[in-house]
């Protein structure tokens, strides 16, 4: 009997979907606005397997967040084992689509370190940069043909930006379906057109408020075959943000 | 070639009429009978005889509502077999069967067996007992009421069979070959019981056979051949 | 001798294809038995958790579909509901399914208002209940602490916080026996839901009707736009982990009642077939027709009420044997009720006389001569 969650909003892999997309422009526009929420709270199990099969300890983590038009902002927070207890990564992406991402540990003291929002979060497969899926606003959008990803009636959109900004991801290919307001299947590649990181949703359930699903079970596969996945085990998608959540991005502003 | 036959004002009145009946199998590629025209008498015990294949047990089962004709009329006492709303309540009334091997039911024993064609009749069933009881001991199966067929003799699943045949107070028996499968001494007191049934109270016997020795215990013989009747023989008055 | 002594002789007299089919359907109807008691006994365990609270109505949000309804603010919502009339008493609870220990799989951590009602029913078997809502302390259900082999003193990780663990209870229902219990105030701590709850448990004063609870149920949904007012049994009906067992007892009967009904119907139709000649004898033997179906149906009837009370017994024997099973231990009571085990009866009934319509049929459509010529 497991907890079937409601989940969520890491607008990565779930969305606040109330648009209903009829086409390949709807259906980015959707996403884009799917995204958008006051605030919200995911808790995930995250499991590591190293290339080489090794599993690493099993990690939970909390996810929260508050998306809103302008200002997008995320913060990341280890609950358990040990090694992770009360570490916190939060970030803020701005209307010109920058992000800065900070680290402390335990409670904030004043003290948090700069951090690359391409750094993995916590040794996993977890990367800042990708919750905020920022290619939804990259101005080409294409849509291409290509195998739907596993049963899933969806089309695949091409998402690419010419600026180096967004250093190391230039192109996004996501495999979406419009009813659901959910990409199954995202494949982020570089310059060079090589793949850096596959997402896969392997399970999703319907969300409590409004339409369109949220991901339940998911893995992230790295270059180096790294594999990470995660399932989320609870949330809630009306989460009380409180004002000193954020407050060491306002102090390093 | 048929004999038309006419029946004399002093005889007993006409049990079964047969009129142009005809058997075809197989989509009218064999014909079992073709155009038989026949009368049986009440009480008469007739013998229908002719080699393999002539017919006489089509005609036995046509007389006995188990199969129905492909032209012609058959009546019972005057009505038309075409008319009559159940058959099997015809036959369970009227009718008494006993085939060349007695058919007995392997599972049941010998009382059982001859129970048989009262279950789902209504009426007392002790009385239908007792009836069974009395068929066997009269057969001279008293002491194997409780045996099953596979311990009796031929001879004795055959009385059985006559016993079974007699539960329901038939009008007629039909009997198709019943002395076939049994040695001489069998058969001899198969047809001797036969006999001394039609001796006691009015009973009707239709019996097939191919042994000219027990057609000789018959009133009138019956000679079929190629699906016809070709002629009829009165053996005693 | 009558019909039925006759049916029974032909069955005896293939005593390996009776028995087989016999037991083909009694695994069925066992599996039937046992799978609906154990749902059944599911769902009156989460109802008697709510029922054993006191509480006369939950409020939740409306059409959550999961398996727990979705946290909401409490503190509006439980003053509207304290106007309302007969409400006595408006409790927050907070329910997780979350994993406390790497070897067992997740428990429901629920967080109770304390101090309140829903303390009452439970029966402490050991240690102290918390003494504040403030202290950071757990007290487990008995079938929780032999599934986490803890015991009054140790600790359990709960999202990174360390509990330990001050006393065991013991509950009348299951759900609460396997559960981890702190105060709401610790369970919005560690799960990061200040002041949220996911039911609110109202206590209606004595005086309240039943048709007093349809009024405040009413009041509630038009005062609570989002909300819903509902009996602790339509809580637990509307419950996903409920209705997934439920439904999957309501597979269990649909598939074992269409295999029963083949088998049934192959014996038979095997049967009617060996035994053409036979029935071309009773025909000729003046048997009616409807007296022949008679005979198939009893004789499939039979065999499916033995079938029936057979599987009536398998199933009570497998669900006794799993209730006392280690690994089962205290997870399921099942429910039997006389008028389930009648209607199981009457489904082994129904299977025999469907699956033996065709094959009676097909006996009854015979032609005597044809069918005595077969051999």
């Amino acid at each position: 009997m497991r907890y079937s969650l409601r989940a969520m909003a890491v607008s990565l892999w779930l969305t606040v979907g109330t648009a209903y997309a009829e086409s390949p422009v709807q259906a980015v526009d959707a996403m884009r606005h799917a995204r958008l929420s006051e605030g919200f709270e995911a808790r995930m199990n995250v499991f590591v397997i190293a290339p080489d099969g090794r599993r690493a300890m099993p990690m939970k983590i909390a996810v929260i967040g508050q998306m809103r038009e302008n200002r997008q902002r995320l913060l990341v927070r280890g609950l358990s084992p040990e090694s992770v207890r009360d570490r916190v990564v939060i970030a803020e992406r701005n209307a010109s689509g920058r992000i800065q991402s900070y680290s402390y540990a335990g409670r904030f003291d004043g003290a948090a370190k700069s951090v690359d929002p391409f750094s993995r979060i916590f040794g996993s497969g977890l990367v800042l940069w990708d919750l905020f899926t920022p290619w939804w606003d990259w101005p080409l959008q294409a849509v291409v043909t290509g195998k739907s990803a596993g049963d899933h009636a969806c089309i695949w959109v091409s998402s690419q930006t010419k600026e180096a900004a967004s250093a190391t991801i230039r192109t996004v290919e996501s495999c979406v379906e419009a009813k659901a307001v959910l990409a199954w299947q995202t494949r982020l590649l570089n310059a060079q057109r090589e793949l850096v990181r596959e997402i896969k949703v392997s399970s999703a359930v319907r969300r409590s408020v409004g339409t369109g699903l949220a991901a339940k079970k998911l893995s992230i596969v790295e270059a180096n075959k790294t594999v990470t996945e995660i399932e989320v085990y609870a949330g809630d998608e009306e989460y009380v943000i409180s004002p000193e959540m954020f407050a060491p991005l306002e102090r390093e502003h | 070639m048929p004999i038309s036959e006419t029946v004399a004002p002093h005889s007993p009145p006409t049990l079964f009429t047969l009129e142009g009946v005809t058997l075809h199998f197989d989509e009218g590629r064999t014909k079992a009978l073709d155009g038989v025209n026949l009368t049986i008498r009440d009480g008469e015990f007739a013998a229908i005889v002719g080699p393999s294949g002539c017919g006489k047990s089509s005609l036995l089962n046509l007389i006995g509502a188990l199969d129905v004709p492909t032209a012609g009329t058959i009546r019972f006492r005057g009505q038309a077999y075409a008319e009559m709303r159940d058959w099997s309540l015809f036959r369970r009334e009227h009718i008494g069967f006993i085939f060349q091997s007695a058919h007995l039911i392997p599972t049941l024993n010998a009382l059982d067996n001859v129970l048989v064609p009262t279950i789902g009749r209504t009426g007392s069933k002790q009385d239908y007992r007792a009836r069974a009881v009395y068929w066997l001991e009269r057969l001279g199966l008293g002491q194997r009421l409780q045996h099953f067929p596979a311990h009796m003799s031929g001879g004795e699943r055959q009385r059985v069979a006559i016993a079974r045949a007699l539960i329901n107070e038939p009008d007629v028996i039909l009997a198709d070959e019943p002395t076939g499968s049994l040695d001489s001494a069998n058969a001899a007191q198969v047809l001797e019981v036969l006999g001394s049934l039609r001796s006691e109270k009015p009973l009707t016997i239709v019996m097939v056979t191919h042994d000219m020795a027990i057609s000789a215990h018959a009133d009138r013989i019956v000679y079929m051949r190629d699906g016809k009747v070709e002629r009829t023989e009165t053996v005693r008055e | 001798m009558n019909i039925f002594s006759f049916a029974l002789h032909n069955l005896l007299h293939r005593p390996v294809r009776t028995v087989l089919t016999v037991f083909a359907i009694a695994l069925g109807i066992a599996a039937v038995v046992a799978l609906t008691s154990i749902a059944w006994g599911f769902e009156s365990s989460w109802q008697k958790a709510n029922d054993a609270r006191g509480t006369d109505l939950i409020v939740t949000r409306a059409a959550s579909e999961n398996a727990m309804p979705s946290p909401f603010a409490a503190d509006k919502v439980t003053g509207k509901l304290l106007a309302l009339p007969h409400v006595e008493q408006a409790v927050g609870l907070l329910s997780e399914m979350l994993s406390v220990s790497a070897e067992a799989p997740p428990v429901f951590v629920f967080g109770w208002a304390y101090p309140s009602y829903l303390w009452e029913h439970l029966k402490l078997t050991e240690g102290r209940w918390p003494i504040s809502q403030d202290e950071q302390a757990v007290v487990i259900g008995t079938l929780a602490a032999e599934m986490l082999h803890k015991k009054v003193g140790d600790r359990l990780d709960i999202e990174g916080n360390a509990f330990p663990v001050v006393g065991i209870y013991q509950s009348n229902a299951l759900v609460e026996n396997g559960a981890v219990l702190m105060t709401l105030a610790q369970a919005q701590r560690v799960t990061d839901k200040p002041g949220k709850v996911n039911i609110l448990n109202i206590k209606l004063d004595g005086r309240a009707t039943e048709s007093d609870v349809q009024q405040v149920k009413a009041q509630v949904k038009s005062a609570l736009p989002g909300f819903v007012a509902i009996t602790s049994g339509e809580l637990v009906s509307q419950n996903a982990v409920v209705r997934i067992s439920k439904a999957m007892s309501n597979a269990t009967i649909l598939i074992a009642g269409l295999v029963g009904a083949l088998v049934v119907f192959n014996t038979m139709l095997m049967s009617v077939n060996e035994r053409t000649q036979e029935i071309g004898i009773l025909l000729a033997l003046g048997w009616q027709r409807r007296t022949l179906m008679k005979l198939v149906f009893i004789e499939s009837s039979l065999m499916t009420v033995v079938s029936g009370a057979a599987g009536i017994a398998i199933g009570l024997a497998l669900t006794w044997g799993l209730e006392h099973v280690e690994l089962m231990q205290g997870k399921i009571t099942p429910v039997f009720s006389p008028v389930f085990l009648l209607a199981v009866m009457g489904l082994a009934v129904l299977l025999g006389l469907c699956g033996g319509l065709y094959p009676a049929l097909k006996a009854a459509r015979m032609l005597p001569s044809q069918a005595l010529r077969q051999e």
